[in-house]
């Protein structure tokens, strides 16, 4: 409010800014509803820099992975942000309920178009043919391994798992116990790392949901048959569920990600970010490659990732648009590089790390500041992560799935049920198959109500 | 008085009594019109909401009974009932003793007892979300200072708040922790009980026990009262602190998904506005029934000094 009430009373006089040609028009506020970490707040500090006649004011957006319930309740009450970040899991099931301004008008009369994207996550940002947001990053799943455990027990560190048959006996032969007490795993599926029960049903060739996006295809015997195979490796390779997830808690509670980065895990299956997370951590020696695949299966993997949106309350529209541009392409990107290569740059020095310090770039949609990313910073990286972030770009072009495609109008409620069914099946309380028919049961309830207000508006 | 000679000619707004009451609306109005708008009127809303669907985009769509009818069938009502009960149960009397205890303690005449009660009233004053920050670390499975304590007496420490069974006693330690506020509400009842009555006990030949048992005991039975109903209250409405040390999952297994934390993630996760008014206006009903219990069965337990009095 202070800050409309300040640029309602700016006077008209030109200021020393640095575009200068055009007469300093009234100074427009554009709320921003933004992540609140340095570097992102750096982003805002530079769009601010150059464009002299809007005021950005950047609101932390808070905890947007489940669920947003402060953009939520402010659209509804009709206010909110000009422009806001959201998350692509639950886009379709917010844009499906008029959360979001349709921007293809905007993007129609611009200079990009839906092809500079990469395809699966245009497509999440997309309902009913309209474009509701662009995608900004995304992240992709492999398998990751440690290579000097593979030596250590005799497997050759260029040859990762490539079959679920492999990944069994390779996580036996890892496995290191101390009488009954494990201390180190060789692998670990769905509870540590970032791969829930998503990845592994696509690699099994698991259907999520529908063509259309109204039958959720949870019950599938793809899913029970996934769920089955890791209650199975569970019970031979991995043991009881409660006292794993207790080992994995006393690790992040020292402020390491994972038991991976921890060296107390052989292989992980986790997002690409973790290359960063590596690079700053030079005793662990890494390699990473596609998750293996099933008997019958298929190479998968899968993406989510964030969207910059326009709310639709919004009185400077043009002005959100810019915006939503400027982050998602290149000159966005430019200033995100920038700030995170500072922040790269002060944590070596900090930690007192040897060599150049190490800069893995997160995965732009927009595919010419992908490319930017790779040609300016990638490049200047190793062998193995230059291999690495290949492997993304083809992933992202051809074998990911996107995280709010596969979860369609009752996103959340997806989410939380096949963690429920997951969590249950594992820890014994029930059957996969009635874990399944549960998350199956539920969602599709949901499901069908989301579908049955959104036919009512039509 | 003069004022009611005055009063039978004035118009009532002019006489003291009227003055007065114009005096205490306009002065309790600021209250008033919050409660109203602010409790009151979203009270009365969620009530007719808990009998529509309203996901806060679309307007609210009456479906009758279907909420609660839902609710009955739904098994983590059941799962978020059983746990906040089970909490209920041990963390309210537990709460209670602890802080009848160290009030008792904090009522004796040492020196440095104003240091004393307040080091154990602090934990009441900490913010829910700091001291669930706190625990988190002192429960930690492996480096926790709750289990290297147990292990400094050979004990093995469970996982906390990681595992299943030990979870709802992790969330119970720390709301026992956190009675600094009933402890007060108990010392300063024990320091109402009169003198002359102790004095008399005495005199009468009462040990310490007697005393406690005859004297203070009995004194005590409306404070007890007071905070049994309190507790019981508040303990079903249980949310921040366990929201924050289970990042609002509820887990694990659901192990401490509470009553509340249900309902929210129906509304704000969810946006279920209707299942989740049913669901507040169920917990509603429930502790009003505890509550009316409670207050049918004082009589037989609580002693009211004024009462006896007459008989």
């Amino acid at each position: 409010m202070a800050g409309a009430l300040v640029a309602a009373c700016a006077p008209a006089v030109p200021g020393p800014a640095s575009g200068g040609a055009a007469p300093a028009a009234e100074k427009v506020t554009l709320n921003v509803w933004w992540f609140e970490d340095p570097i992102h707040t750096a982003m805002i500090k530079t769009y601010s820099d150059s464009h002299p006649t809007v005021d950005v004011n950047p609101t932390a957006i808070g905890d947007i992975v489940f669920g947003d319930q402060k953009y939520l309740t402010a659209v509804a009450g009709g206010t909110g942000p000009d422009a806001a970040v959201q998350n692509r899991h639950t886009f379709l099931q917010f844009a499906a309920k008029n959360l979001y301004q349709d921007v293809t008008p905007w993007m129609d009369s611009s200079g990009i178009a839906r092809k500079d994207f990469t395809p699966v996550q245009i497509e999440e940002s997309t309902w009913d043919g309209k474009v509701y947001g662009l995608p900004m990053f995304t992240d992709v799943r492999y398998l990751f391994w440690n290579t000097e455990h593979f030596e250590e027990v005799g497997l050759d560190p260029t040859k990762p798992p490539t079959t679920w048959d492999e990944l069994a006996s390779y996580t036996d032969l890892l496995n290191v116990k101390n009488g009954d007490e494990m201390e180190r795993y060789g692998f670990v599926p769905y509870l540590w790392g970032n791969s829930w029960m998503w990845l592994y049903g696509f690699l099994n060739r698991a259907p999520a949901i529908s063509a259309d996006k109204r039958t959720i295809l949870a019950d599938d015997p793809a899913w029970v048959a996934t769920l089955e195979w890791m209650v199975d490796f569970y019970q031979k390779y991995v043991g009881d569920f409660e006292t794993t997830n207790a080992f994995s808690q006393s690790i992040t509670s020292t402020g390491l990600a994972d038991p991976f980065h921890a060296g107390k895990a052989s292989m992980s299956a986790t997002g690409d970010w973790v290359v960063g997370d590596l690079l700053r951590i030079p005793d662990i020696q890494w390699d990473a490659a596609p998750m293996p695949v099933p008997n019958g299966g298929t190479q998968a993997t899968w993406s989510c990732g964030y969207s910059v949106v326009m709310a639709a309350a919004s009185q400077h529209r043009d002005e959100a648009w810019d915006f939503m541009q400027w982050a998602a392409t290149e000159p966005g990107w430019e200033a995100k590089a920038a700030a995170t290569l500072a922040d790269v740059e002060a944590y070596w020095t900090r930690e007192q790390i040897e060599g150049e310090p190490q800069y893995w770039p997160q995965q732009a949609c927009y595919l010419p500041a992908l490319t930017m990313l790779q040609e300016k910073y990638v490049s200047k990286l190793g062998e193995r992560e230059q291999r690495t972030w290949a492997m993304g770009i083809d992933a992202l072009e051809n074998w990911t799935h996107g995280c709010g495609t596969e979860m369609g109008v009752a996103a959340l409620e997806y989410w939380v049920e096949m963690d429920n069914a997951a969590r249950s099946a594992l820890a014994l309380k029930v059957s996969p198959e009635e874990a399944m028919m549960t998350c199956k049961t539920k969602v599709q309830e949901a499901t069908d109500r989301a579908w049955a207000a959104i036919d009512s508006k039509t | 008085m003069t004022a009611s000679t005055y009063s039978k000619s004035a118009p009532w707004y002019q006489t003291l009594r009227g003055r007065e009451a114009i005096s205490f609306y306009l002065f309790i109005l600021p209250w008033i019109i919050g409660f109203i708008v602010f409790t009151l009127g979203p009270i009365i809303a969620s009530l007719g909401l808990s009998f529509t669907d309203y996901d806060i985009m679309l307007p609210p769509a009456f479906v009758g009974v279907d909420n609660y009818r839902e609710m009955a069938a739904d098994p983590l009502v059941y799962t978020s009932l059983y746990n906040t009960v089970y909490i209920v149960i041990f963390a309210v009397p537990l709460g209670m003793i602890t802080a009848f205890g160290l009030a008792l303690l904090l009522n004796q005449k040492v020196s440095f007892m104003a240091g004393y009660r307040t080091a154990y009233f602090i934990p009441s004053i900490v913010p829910a979300v700091a001291s669930a920050a706190l625990w988190l670390y002192l429960l930690q499975p492996q480096w926790g200072l709750v289990n290297a304590f147990l292990e400094s007496f050979g004990l093995p420490g469970p996982g906390w708040l990681s595992s299943e069974v030990w979870s709802k006693p992790a969330i119970i330690l720390i709301l026992i922790w956190g009675t600094g506020g009933t402890m007060i509400i108990y010392l300063a009842g024990l320091q109402d009980i009169p003198l002359s009555l102790y004095e008399a006990a005495e005199i009468d030949g009462a040990n310490d026990w007697n005393k406690f048992w005859r004297v203070t005991l009995p004194l005590m039975t409306p404070v007890i009262f007071f905070t049994l109903v309190l507790g019981i209250i508040g303990t079903f409405q249980i949310f921040a602190q366990i929201f924050v040390l289970t990042d609002g999952m509820g887990g694990p297994q659901n192990s401490t998904l509470v009553y509340v934390m249900y309902l929210y993630r129906n509304a704000f996760n969810f946006f279920r506005m209707g299942y989740a008014s049913a669901m507040a206006w169920i917990l509603f009903v429930l502790i009003l029934i505890l509550t009316w219990v409670q207050f049918r069965f004082a009589s037989r337990w609580v002693y009211y000094e004024s009462e006896s009095a007459d008989s």
